[in-house]
């Protein structure tokens, strides 16, 4: 049974995406800083912007051939000026959302590197593409992610191991749960197709890029909704 | 045979292996980074995942890539076979 990590597996996309994982018969390892309710597969807490926390969660995994795939869902936001942003709330934002995303790949790779194949899916967002105005250290964070995802695609190419982002618009989750509709309304009407997706249309591109057919796609950021 | 000539001995074994370079054309001195090298990226991979291997299973030590001393970019331990061998020779056993 392939195995599949899942970041920020507690809630919005990272929950979804296990579920789903689970229910398609995958062995589902869900990370996170906390978990609220006990799911049937295997979680494990560790803060993805501690690269000890996150090692040390893994590490009965580093040569486990098991291990197909990671998702890359952890990820905060806070909607702020930058003038009006504490300098924490911005280590915090790109410790989670980049680093974060870098330590989870770098530690998973060995894994994948031993089996010679396997997946990893970053996650990137609509504001990217778009500048959005009001979130320029959540862009950075997340343009960071594009720009390793392209880059790493290239590293792992060599050992079988595709690299993608998913960059969905605005998603009803906790992570815009304070943002104003009227704004998110405005960012949705910016994309190709002007409807809000749901976690379930992020889902069904995650499990395209998982499955056999996603084999030649690598270095991509594919835009939910189209930007 | 002391720790680190089994080391010597498994990566010229092994850069043989991965690069196609005879043993006989391989030395301590080999470079395995860097200009000279027959290991390209994806090959020197391969040679680290092995010598995890290795160095845990033979030699009972904990081989982290990744560690500061390890990536030292001004002597990094991955210059050539004997910096390599030498660095593992280093380590405790865990």
């Amino acid at each position: 049974m392939d195995t599949v990590i899942v970041t920020g597996a507690s809630r919005g996309i990272g929950l979804h995406c296990a579920k789903q994982l689970h229910a398609a018969g995958y062995r589902v390892i869900g990370i996170a800083r906390r978990f609220d309710a006990k799911p049937e597969y295997d979680v494990r807490t560790a803060d993805v912007s501690d690269h000890s926390s996150l090692t040390a969660a893994l590490q009965d995994l580093r040569r486990d051939r098991s291990v197909y795939a990671l998702i890359n869902a952890a990820g905060i936001a806070s909607m702020n000026l930058l003038l009006t942003t504490p300098s924490q709330t911005i280590k915090r934002i790109i410790d989670t959302n980049l680093l974060g995303t870098i330590y989870a790949s770098q530690i998973v790779s060995h894994a994948l590197v031993r089996r010679g194949s396997g997946r990893i899916i970053t996650f990137s967002s609509i504001a990217v593409a778009i500048g959005l105005q009001g979130e320029s250290v959540y862009v950075a964070s997340k343009a960071g992610v594009e720009g390793f995802t392209r880059s790493f695609a290239r590293e792992m190419a060599p050992h079988g191991v595709t690299v993608n982002a998913v960059a969905p618009g605005p998603i009803d989750t906790d992570l815009i749960a304070n943002v104003p509709a009227e704004k998110l309304q405005a960012i949705v009407d910016r994309q190709v197709i002007p409807q809000k997706a749901s976690v379930e249309d992020v889902w069904k591109i995650v499990h395209m890029l998982l499955s056999p057919e996603g084999a030649m796609l690598s270095g991509q950021v594919f835009h939910v909704g189209g930007a | 045979m002391n720790n680190r000539d089994a080391v010597v001995d498994f990566l010229l074994q092994e850069v043989s292996t991965i690069s196609g370079v005879p043993v006989g054309n391989l030395s301590e001195s080999t470079p395995l980074i860097g200009g000279g090298t027959a290991l390209n990226s994806r090959g020197l991979v391969e040679l680290l995942v092995a010598l995890e291997e290795f160095s845990e299973e033979k030699l009972h030590v904990h081989f982290d890539w990744t560690s500061d001393s390890a990536m030292s970019s001004n002597r990094s331990v991955y210059r050539t076979v004997a910096s390599l061998a030498d660095h593992i020779a280093s380590l405790s056993p865990s």
